[in-house]
């Protein structure tokens, strides 16, 4: 079984909040941590722009995305900016599951998720020229046993024409290790995320945001492009081969969005996403010839008939599958007396996408192409700028044609995921933050009395305190 | 936002106790794969025997009308045991427990009709725990309709035969036991042997699986004349985890089918390979056919535990660790 809870992804991707005051400013009068923008200064995912930053600034710590890198300056002084410029934040929390169990599963993973954790511990070293820039993230964590190494490197070239400094610039291409510019969650950093992980739906599509690949972004005007040509197995994919490529076609991903404030306190932004790519089977090699004994009366002893031979087996060829995915997704941030609300949700279609959940793969039998279908509807709603409610709920259908036998029919086979996620945290401005959140997962992963498909007992809560660099 | 918020309490607090049990670790006993496990006793009306149940009515409550199994019994600790069988067509699933043994009880949906008969198939796949006491017990089985109804249960006959080789005269105490069995278990796979040395020196390990000396028949004459008991003869039913190739038994035991001779054993355990563990717990028993309700029972004589760690792993050494000597007597 796959837990459906949000909170027990595999290390995830997420840059840090760029809220990096220097270090020991804990002891300083609050400075805006933000490193004073450049001109040349390289976003590094225009296509987001940290808009949701820049107009809810108590909703959300400075995007990294946003932050904008001075190159560094000539000369020795207190004014002279950093060569590299260093952020991070380091989650550390509690997991409760109810669907825990002090035992281990077959192969010896964990079963208990009753635990503290590292959720995630980043840091972000930057450092941006006229035209160029570069971006590395470090990840630490305990989700599996104790692991650090690269999570994000990405190295950028950009025009910025005319756009002003807090706009992204009209073209940046950017190679590496990235985020893949789909939807609103997905490129959304992990540090800047107030409910605990990506959504259901966001984490079987993606089960982390990071692919490999090249991707062209910027902003016109009011609108926000971005196209990425990427392997197309990002990291954390079950398939074994996680930001690498086993076929030559590549993913290509489109976004197109604009973002507008109507009114004085009304900002609205969206856009459509896209993605394209094959998903592989992988075949099987050659085998040898083997004896395999088979206990048909259940005695424990060979008996006659029950030694059968397994002649050797051909290899078998691996294939490639066709998979998409389309989406369309809408944020609207209006100031309220208690602060800057946030009500944002997107929906999302696809074929044969699902890489982190029901692993959608149409070569096995019986050889058809899996339907998912997700959306979510999220708010959040600051309450001064020292506490924080929210509320999410999502939907997602890993296989809209699923069907089982059941009691001599062919029935439909429900597999919906729905969580419904209450929030609340307190917040200590631009320094750190207490969440708590319970998930309320209603699945189809159990089965009831008549044999039919129930609701599993597996809902899941966490507290969080997280604290920025 | 009140409004939001009494939603989301109120969501809260149904989840609070929502939901199916999860059981997917062997915390249970009995374990059916891939089944639904629900706490507390098994729903229906009281049981009745395999075969001698009350004719099904058409219109009646659901009911388990035939239970296959390959067999009446499974050993302790045994895995992948096929259960199958039909139930009339109007059960919607199968519920399955056995007597004594676990918290609750598995559901299974029926499946597919049968040509033959015209009703319901329902299979499924389970294990039994090695914790489970050996016995004779039974199987019982319910059927539920569609609305959740149970009918009447149906109990199958069933054995949990001891994992110590016994004959099954724990499953049919009509047959005689073995006259003693050495056994030494352990706890993590590692290749550990068996040692036992006889009253006659003779060292049987897996490798030298028999208490009959190598050259046994080639001057028995003078072996009689010395006192020694060759017609008994013991052997060591397996190599449990032979250079590291996990099996799960990890057990093994030597065997004395008909008699034991009398005298001191010495018995040790070695530690063949370590199999990339860092150490292993393990227990020696000793079990000896006693009277028991007018035949023979395997019995527990004497039992000793220890622990290896995986520095003392030596494929070299002519003998493991000394763990006791026990006497056979008459």
């Amino acid at each position: 079984m796959i837990p459906a809870a949000p909170s027990a992804a595999p290390a995830e991707p997420s840059t840090a909040p760029s809220a990096a005051p220097p270090s020991g400013a804990e002891t300083k009068p609050a400075e805006p941590p933000r490193a004073a923008p450049a001109r040349s200064a390289a976003p590094t995912d225009p296509a987001r722009d940290g808009s949701l930053a820049a107009r809810a600034e108590v909703l959300l710590p400075p995007s990294a995305d946003a932050q904008h890198v001075e190159p560094a300056k000539a000369g020795k002084g207190p004014e002279a900016a950093p060569l590299i410029d260093i952020s991070g934040y380091i989650q550390g929390e509690y997991q409760s599951h109810q669907d825990s169990e002090d035992q281990l599963r077959q192969g010896g993973s964990l079963l208990n998720q009753n635990r503290f954790l590292v959720r995630r511990g980043r840091f972000v070293l930057k450092r941006a020229w006229q035209y160029s820039s570069l971006e590395a993230e470090l990840d630490g964590n305990t989700t599996s046993g104790p692991s650090f190494g690269f999570y994000r490197a990405e190295a950028a070239v950009f025009y910025r024409g005319n756009n002003e400094k807090s706009l992204p610039p009209v073209a940046q291409l950017t190679v590496g290790m990235m985020r893949t510019p789909f939807g609103f969650e997905l490129p959304q950093p992990a540090g800047e995320r107030w409910f605990m992980e990506r959504t259901q739906l966001s984490r079987a599509l993606w089960p982390t945001e990071i692919d490999v690949g090249a991707r062209l972004s910027g902003a016109v005007s009011a609108f926000r492009y971005a196209l990425a040509i990427t392997n197309g197995e990002p990291l954390g994919e079950k398939s074994g081969f996680q930001l690498q490529d086993p076929n030559a076609n590549k993913d290509v991903t489109l976004n197109v969005g604009a973002k507008a404030s109507p009114l004085e306190n009304l900002e609205i932004s969206g856009g459509v996403s896209a993605v394209t790519g094959k998903g592989f089977h992988a075949g099987t090699g050659v085998t040898k010839g083997t004896v395999g004994w088979r206990d048909i009366n259940d005695n424990g002893n060979i008996d006659s008939g029950e030694l059968v031979g397994a002649a050797a087996q051909a290899e078998t060829p691996s294939k490639s599958f066709d998979r998409f995915a389309i989406g369309a997704d809408l944020e609207i941030g209006f100031k309220t007396a208690l602060g800057a609300s946030l009500l944002y949700g997107e929906v999302i279609a696809a074929k044969n996408m699902d890489r982190g959940f029901f692993v959608a793969d149409p070569v096995v039998a019986p050889q058809v192409d899996l339907r998912e279908l997700g959306f979510y509807v999220g708010f959040l709603q600051p309450i001064t700028e020292y506490a924080m409610l929210g509320f999410r709920a999502e939907y997602y259908d890993p296989n809209a044609d699923s069907s089982e036998p059941r009691s001599g029919r062919i029935v439909p086979l429900k597999n919906t995921v729905r969580v419904f996620s209450p929030m609340a945290g307190l917040v200590l401005p631009k320094r750190a933050r207490l969440l708590f959140q319970y998930d309320l997962i209603r699945d189809h992963l159990g089965r009831d009395a008549q044999g039919v498909p129930a609701d599993l007992k597996n809902d899941a809560w966490t507290l969080r305190l997280q604290v920025h660099l | 936002m009140k409004r939001a918020l009494a939603i989301a309490l109120a969501l809260w607090l149904v989840g609070c106790d929502h939901g199916q049990e999860s059981v997917i670790g062997p915390s249970e006993a009995f374990r059916i794969r891939g089944a639904q496990f629900m706490k507390g006793a098994l729903p229906g009306t009281a049981a009745s025997d395999a075969g001698t149940a009350t004719p099904v009515d058409a219109g009646g409550p659901p009911r388990v009308t035939m239970v296959a199994l390959s067999s009446g019994y499974a050993i302790q600790g045994q895995s992948g045991r096929g259960i199958s069988g039909l139930s009339t067509p109007n059960a919607a699933s199968v519920g399955i427990a056995l007597d004594d043994v676990g918290s609750g009880y598995w559901v299974v949906p029926t499946r597919t009709i049968d040509q033959t008969t015209g009703e319901l198939t329902w299979s499924a796949t389970a294990d039994f725990d090695r914790s489970i006491p050996a016995g004779r017990r039974f199987l019982h089985f319910v059927a539920f309709d569609e609305s959740g109804t149970p009918g009447e249960q149906l109990a199958q006959k069933f054995c949990i035969a001891s994992s110590i080789p016994d004959n099954l005269s724990s499953c049919d105490p009509s047959v005689e036991p073995p006259a003693a069995v050495i056994s030494l278990t352990w706890d993590t796979n590692v290749d550990l042997d068996l040692q036992v040395v006889t009253p006659a020196g003779v060292v049987v390990t897996p490798k030298h699986p028999s208490t009959e000396p190598p050259d046994a028949g080639t001057d028995a004459g003078a072996d009689a004349d010395a006192g020694v008991n060759y017609g008994a003869v013991g052997t060591i039913d397996r190599d449990s985890n032979a250079n590291c190739i996990t099996d799960g038994v990890r057990m093994e035991n030597l065997v004395f089918p008909k008699d034991a001779p009398l005298g001191t054993y010495q018995i040790f355990a070695n530690l063949f390979d370590a199999c990339k563990q860092p150490n292993v717990h393990f227990d020696v028993a000793v079990y000896t056919a006693e009277p028991s309700d007018g035949g023979k029972k395997l019995t527990l004589s004497y039992q000793r535990g220890g622990e290896l760690v995986d520095s003392q792993a030596d494929p070299t050494a002519g003998r493991g660790l000394f763990v006791t000597e026990f006497l056979f007597v008459p």
